[in-house]
């Protein structure tokens, strides 16, 4: 039996940037990506940010093929929730981007690496689905 | 050999390891290992992981065969993806499910390093029973977070 899907409200706790996020892409001929990204920002309901720092394998596929999928984790009870992401636009000024660069300013100092953590762009997503795996 | 022979070391860390596989309609998806064998003789290995987690994965793979697996040292976050062909799948023996207990183990001890629970990743990833998932490497990419990342591996022989 295939598990509810769930809102992205439901799992905000994973939205924190408390605990790293797994995401994976596919190139348009097939080829998997899979890495560790800092921040998925909650933007509103249905979208998400991800942080672009670098451009990287990730940044290219999301390119050619818009979709997504995130592995979070809830620090509070770790569970583990699937997100589904379609790309659709990236940002370089605004108030998202602000949000997240400060964010991310944040998450650098505590981890010293302000060096590594520099926003290039806010990646918007529509989400999809959710599911808790 | 594709891996370069310095990271039969590296890999011997308790390294975040997860794969990816995508079907034909580009949906990736993403799951978590237990720990990974190297074999540098043959170029490939073996990932252990909760067949609680496989699911996409093995209907992915029925589609197409390419496959991915990042290794990841979290206090540096060095990391290097592993791309290549996958080759079978079995049940984990004793001894591999006995080795993925204790990587989780150290693997737990350094996210707890950071303030996390141990117990709780356990509860996330521990879910027996455990598969073993072989696929040989064609390529290998720096994943280290820097500008230029991303950049293939060769080796001289590869």
């Amino acid at each position: 039996m295939s598990r509810p899907e769930m809102k992205l409200e439901e799992i905000m706790p994973a939205l924190q940037g408390v605990i790293p996020s797994i995401v994976a892409t596919s190139s348009l001929d097939h080829i998997p990506n899979v890495t560790y990204i800092s921040q998925i920002y909650y933007v509103d309901n249905n979208h998400v940010a991800l942080s672009y720092q670098f451009f990287n394998k990730t940044i290219k596929n999301v390119r050619e093929n818009p979709m997504l999928v995130a592995i979070l984790t809830c620090p509070v009870h770790y569970s583990l929730y699937k997100v589904t992401l379609r790309y659709k636009e990236s940002q370089t000024s605004g108030e998202i981007f602000d949000n997240m660069s400060m964010q991310l300013d944040a998450l650098a100092i505590i981890q010293k690496k302000e060096h590594i953590f520099k926003l290039r762009a806010a990646d918007i997503y529509e989400v999809i689905s959710i599911v808790e795996v | 050999m594709v891996v370069p022979a310095w990271h039969v070391d590296f890999l011997k860390q308790p390294l975040s390891f997860w794969i990816a596989t995508t079907n034909l309609e580009n949906i990736p998806e993403p799951a978590k290992c237990t720990g990974v064998s190297f074999d540098p003789a043959t170029d490939t290995f073996t990932c252990f992981v909760p067949s609680k987690f496989t699911k996409k994965t093995f209907k992915d793979l029925e589609e197409n065969a390419t496959m991915a697996l990042v290794g990841v040292e979290l206090h540096t976050y060095e990391g290097y993806q592993y791309k290549g062909q996958y080759i079978s799948q079995r049940e984990c023996t004793r001894e591999e499910i006995e080795y993925q207990h204790k990587y989780m183990k150290e693997f737990t001890d350094i996210l707890q390093s950071f303030g996390y629970s141990a117990a709780g990743y356990l509860k996330a990833y521990i879910h027996p029973p455990f598969v073993a998932l072989t696929f040989k490497v064609t390529q290998v990419f720096d994943q280290s977070p820097k500008v230029g990342t991303g950049g293939e591996i060769k080796t001289e022989k590869s």
